[in-house]
């Protein structure tokens, strides 16, 4: 039998080719490589052709064989993309259809910027300080200088629980406790953030409960300059490095002298805005911490000096966040909270 | 205070105007709150002259005026009586405005023209109905008609409103205390009235002076001189009733005082002017002619000024005649002796109260009078007497009175400068920047200070009178402080001991805690601490539940927030109520704050403030999606939140009981402990409380004692191996009584399992089909691991039956 290979392989490679689909690519395979395919049954016959025809007819088979297999090869990867392919297209999704939803949680935003405050005065050496909120008239008061019948406790009109003991109507009575407790070893480095509370009524600007952030530093050697330095770097961390300050005269039974700090404002960049007016906003109520709060505090005020500043926390975060009316912050609508995600 | 410009410029010369004035006072303290223009919307107020009156045709009562008023002649109609031809009279145009913005027009009366309005002094000044005997203002005949009375008298004035701090209240609260400052910013001096500087007595001793007339017809007996340490009286003759001249008046209403009759007027004007309240009492209608300072009996009453019957006490210190209170001593007067028309003789008070005590009495009564507001800050001693005579000259020049000779000037104690000590060095150390010696000496001697410099290292300042609120050496600095200039001061950073920043454990773990609730999906809130009586009420708390032992305010401005809480659940619950309120379809809250539990009560020391954490939710817990619902908020899902928290700060393990709160679920709430430590309770609100709270739906909430927690909490993590053998996995269903807690069961699995039992996880509960009523199936999943090898089959079997098998015997399980 005169085998015609080229035939042979023309059109075993045209069925390989023509196979669309991963079974009909096996079923071209057994028919020609398969137990009883076309090849397989020709390399059989090997046997029984004369010897000098058998190489050549040898080589033959088994290049076809070879040549098959890599073909069938070929093409079943070939299909194989492509149904990949087909599947994928398949598998297409409306990638504008919302995400599954995280629940999420946020904090609060007064806290936040509670959060912010403290990292800026970590960073300049500052460590963080509590004091009661439920406290002695006499820390409240008496110990910062200002007597039973000062005038300056009519604009803090107080929230007594018993003649001395009242709601503390600022957080500088801590500076006392944080003196007591650390005398006389220098310096006393703390911030206080905290509750405070006055007999107010609940605006849009006012409530009996709000929130302060103190600050003092005693040491040897502390001046009115360190502390309007403290508070322009803090300004310039919180607000940016253009901020610049100012300081006003003002009056504080327990600092002198006392100031107002006042800083650029950050909305107008000092330019004067609807929000602030001339350019400047007041940051913090401070000053050299009063020779006889020092000694009530425990330290010489001939040996050291200090500073201190209180600031609101609510009208920071109400000016960060463009928050116009204070009772969002206690009212805790979650629409207002999920905000500060 | 206000601060007319022109009345300030009587006293002191001002190279400024006000608006640099107003920039300058407030950067040396004295803080300019706005500059305000007053009179400015006035028109057409002139001087005219009456051609000829009759009285009107028609109605009886009225005149026709023709007037002449350097424009044109009109015609007026007016019921004002005493008016003759000739007499120049103050005229408002019609198109004319009036102060506080009314506009004459032309009107008929009775058929006749009217045209703008002929004013008494009250409506020229204020704008307002001519007060009861009041006619229309006459003016010197001299006057042109058509003269603008604007300019005349004037009646327009630049007002400074400052806005004093304490301090500077007691020096500032005057024109003259203004004036001074603004010597002290100018480097010029200040001009005072003849009368006041011939009389100021910078120093005088204890004593008592009484001679002259006044002495003769009164006497001044000060028994309590621990309140009032100078009391002085002048005595007026030939008091006759009258108002006081156009620019008083102006003065007094631009300061905004309301001007009445000349004597009271007087010292108002006297009072804005120099700082000295001063009282003026009908002499004839004081007992006995006579002043007794004392403290009230119990018992007494006194009508005051303002019409009031006031309740007096022991403690306030009163003007007495020989019989009875008459004034509240620093804070008003009394009506029954006030100045009337019948007055004939004034006995005109100047003295020196003792700050606390006025303070005291205008606050005990409410009173807050312009002589309280500078008694209390504290007065200049030195001026008292002399304030009292400007007045009277005043009071002389108006032609309304006669000074009759002498005076009673009784002082319990005496007053002088007082010294104090500065050493200039201290000056710059303190303010952190270097100030010549001749300049901190100089800006203390602008302000009025004596400073002797002899002393090298240590001055000796003389303080002024005025100037109570100078005290020591760091009162003196501050001082040269805002006269140098704040401004002048530079930005440095403290350069001393070093210190380092950082939180302590509690305050690391509890920013740590907040964040873990937020990332568990909760919204942080912030809640007040105070919270209403009956909160306790509405959870339902037993009568002698400790949580009810809580601190009240005293003295609150609502109710509502009356009590400090010992629960964050009453302000985490009204906060759900406000967003189901506002349709909010979904909420869950966290707060992490302080609680207040007292000692013993009523308190007599600090509560104890204990950190709390607690969570309240309502709704699905994630928004509605196209993928499937969430579920809803339940015991189970805020238990999770709570395991998730523990979990993160260490704490465990944690055990859920069944508990008995009652304002939970009493099916569906637990103890939370670890160990013997009670650590709070999780559970579903009680429909009854939701019901008191409004809250629709089923809401969850926990509470931890966060103080605890912290306690227990701990930041260390060890690392575990990661396993490097194959696990087993067995699973195991069985039907267990419902009274058997799944935590038994688990227990037994986990005693049974032993070494070899790596985890185990509950994954189905099943009731209904196939399942004993009672009853209800679990299903765990079992994972077994040896850390050394792998195990076999035979090896996981044997353990796994010795499971199956407690669980049988154990808890009575039913295998399936
Ligand atoms: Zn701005």
């Amino acid at each position: 039998m005169e085998w015609d290979w080229v035939r042979l392989r023309q059109d075993a490679e045209a069925e390989v080719a023509g196979a669309a689909t991963r079974a009909e690519l096996e079923e071209v395979r057994i028919r020609y490589l398969g137990r009883k395919g076309v090849v397989t049954r020709a390399l059989a016959q090997l046997g029984r052709l004369p010897p000098e025809e058998r190489p050549e007819f040898g080589r033959q088979a088994n290049s076809l064989r070879q040549g098959l297999e890599e073909a069938v090869a070929r093409r079943r990867e070939e299909i194989e993309r492509e149904e990949e392919t087909r599947r994928l297209r398949e598998e297409a999704v409306d990638v504008t259809l919302p995400g599954v939803p995280v629940r999420r949680g946020s904090l609060h935003p007064l806290y936040r910027v509670a959060e912010e405050v403290k990292r800026i005065f970590l960073g300049m050496g500052y460590r963080v300080a509590e004091g009661p909120e439920v406290e002695y008239d006499w820390y409240n008061f008496e110990a910062l200088n200002i007597p039973r019948d000062h005038p300056s406790r009519d604009a803090q009109e107080s929230l007594y629980i018993t003649d001395d003991i009242l709601l503390r109507t600022q957080t500088s009575p801590v500076q006392i406790r944080v003196m007591q407790a650390m005398a006389p070893r220098l310096p006393v480095k703390v911030i206080a953030p905290g509750k405070v509370y006055r007999r107010d009524t609940v605006d849009p600007t006012h409530s009996f409960m709000f929130h302060q952030v103190e600050g003092l530093l005693v040491d040897r050697g502390v001046t009115m300059a360190d502390l309007k330095g403290t508070l322009e770097e803090f300004a310039r961390q919180l607000y940016g490095p253009e901020t610049r300050v100012r300081l006003r005269p003002s009056y504080f039974p327990f600092t002198e002298p006392s100031a107002e700090l006042d800083a650029t404002c950050p909305l107008c960049g000092g330019k004067g805005c609807s929000t602030c007016g001339s350019g400047w906003l007041e940051m913090a109520g401070c000053g050299m911490v009063h020779p006889r709060v020092l000694e009530v505090g425990g330290y010489d005020p001939e040996e050291v000096t200090g500073f201190a500043f209180g600031m609101g926390l609510d009208r920071l975060t109400m000016l960060k966040y463009r928050i116009t009316d204070l009772r969002l912050l206690f009212q805790n609508d979650v629409r207002f909270l999920e905000q500060f995600i | 205070m206000r601060v007319p410009m022109a009345w300030l410029r009587e006293y002191v010369d001002i190279p400024w105007d006000a608006g640099e004035l107003a920039e300058r006072l407030t950067w040396a303290g004295l803080k300019v709150e706005s500059v305000e223009e007053v009179g400015e919307e006035l028109a057409g107020l002139v001087a005219a002259r009456i051609l000829e009156i009759r009285p009107h045709p028609r109605s009886p009562g009225l005149w026709l005026c023709r007037l002449e008023d350097g424009e044109a002649v009109r015609q007026v109609v007016t019921g004002a009586p005493g008016l003759a031809a000739g007499q120049v009279v103050a005229y408002a145009r019609p198109g004319g405005v009036l102060p506080g913005g009314r506009r004459l027009g032309r009107e008929r009366f009775g058929g006749e023209l009217s045209e703008g309005m002929m004013l008494a002094a009250t409506e020229l000044v204020l704008g307002e109905e001519h007060r009861e005997g009041e006619g229309v203002l006459v003016l010197p005949a001299e006057v042109t008609p058509g003269t603008d009375l604007v300019r005349y008298f004037p009646l327009r004035d630049t007002v400074l409103e400052l806005e004093l701090t304490v301090n500077y209240a007691t020096h500032c609260q005057s024109i003259l205390g203004v004036a001074r400052e603004v010597a002290s910013l100018t480097g010029g001096r200040v001009r005072l009235p003849a009368v006041f500087a011939r009389d100021y007595q910078p120093g005088l001793p204890a004593g008592e002076d009484a001679h002259g007339e006044a002495a003769r017809i009164t006497s001044v007996r000060v028994e309590d001189g621990d309140l009032c340490p100078r009391y002085t009286a002048l005595v007026l003759e030939d008091v006759r009733p009258a108002f006081s001249p156009v620019p008083v008046q102006f003065r007094l209403h631009a300061a905004g005082m309301r001007p009445l009759s000349a004597v009271v007027d007087v010292t108002n004007y006297v009072m804005l002017e120099l700082g000295q309240p001063l009282h003026a009492f009908d002499l004839d209608r004081l007992e006995e002619r006579r002043i007794v300072v004392r403290r009230a009996r119990e018992g007494e009453r006194l009508r005051t000024l303002d019409g009031r019957d006031r309740e007096l006490d022991g403690e306030m210190l009163v003007i007495a005649d020989a019989v009875r209170p008459v004034a509240l001593a620093g804070v008003m007067g009394g009506e029954e002796t006030e100045v009337t028309p019948a007055t004939r003789r004034v006995l005109m008070e100047a003295a020196w109260f003792h700050p606390v005590s006025v303070r005291r009495t205008s606050r005990r009564l409410g009173l807050r009078t312009g002589a309280a507001a500078r008694f209390e800050k504290g007065i200049d001693p030195a001026a008292v007497l002399a304030a009292s005579r400007r007045a009277c000259s005043l009071l002389e020049e108006m032609g309304v009175a006669r000074l009759v000779s002498g005076s009673v000037d009784v002082r319990p104690s005496g007053y002088g400068a007082r010294q104090a000590s500065l050493r200039p060095a201290r000056v710059g150390a303190v303010l952190g920047l270097d100030i010549p010696e001749s300049e901190i000496a100089g800006a203390l001697g602008r302000l009025g200070f004596g400073v002797d410099t002899t002393g090298g290292e240590s001055w000796r300042v003389t303080v002024p009178t005025w100037r109570a609120d100078v005290v020591g050496e760091i009162d003196l600095i501050e001082e040269v402080a805002r006269l140098h200039g704040y401004q002048r001061i530079p930005s440095t950073l403290p350069t001393g001991s070093p210190a380092t920043g950082y939180l302590t454990r509690e305050q690391r773990l509890t920013a740590r805690a907040r964040e873990i609730l937020a990332a568990a999906g909760l919204a942080e809130a912030l809640t007040f601490s105070l919270i209403a009586p009956d909160a306790f009420d509405r959870l339902g708390l037993g009568g002698d539940d400790p949580r009810r032992r809580a601190l009240t305010v005293r003295n609150p401005l609502s109710v509502e927030w009356s009590v400090l809480r010992t629960s964050l659940l009453p302000g985490l619950l009204a906060c759900l109520a406000h967003n189901q309120a506002h349709r909010v379809p979904r909420a869950g809250l966290f707060e992490v704050s302080a609680v207040y539990l007292p000692g013993e009560l009523p308190p007599r020391e600090l509560p104890s403030e204990r950190l709390y954490a607690a969570a309240a939710a309502y709704g699905p817990w994630r928004d509605p999606h196209w993928r499937g619902d969430s579920p809803e908020v339940d015991y189970f899902l805020l238990k999770g939140v709570v395991e998730y928290l523990l979990d993160a700060l260490g704490v465990g393990p944690v055990e859920f009981t069944p508990s008995g709160e009652p304002f939970l679920h009493p099916g569906r709430q637990a103890r939370i402990t670890c160990g013997e430590h009670l650590l709070g309770v999780v559970g579903e609100l009680h429909p009854r409380v939701a019901r008191a709270y409004e809250l629709q739906g089923r809401v969850a909430a926990w509470e931890l004692d966060f103080s605890t927690v912290l306690a227990l909490a701990t930041e260390d993590r060890r690392y575990r191996p990661l396993p490097r053998y194959p696990a087993v996995t067995r699973d195991v269903a069985f039907m267990l009584a419902d009274h058997i807690p799944a935590a038994r069961a688990e227990e037994v699995i986990r005693r049974h399992g032993g070494a070899l039992l790596e985890s185990l996880r509950l994954f189905d509960v099943f009731r209904g089909e196939g399942i004993l009523p009672g009853h209800r199936s679990l299903a765990y999943s079992l994972v077994y691991r040896s850390p050394d090898k792998t195990l076999t089959d035979r090896e996981v079997d044997e353990v796994h039956a010795g499971v199956r098998r407690a669980l049988e015997v154990e808890l009575g399980a039913t295998l399936r």
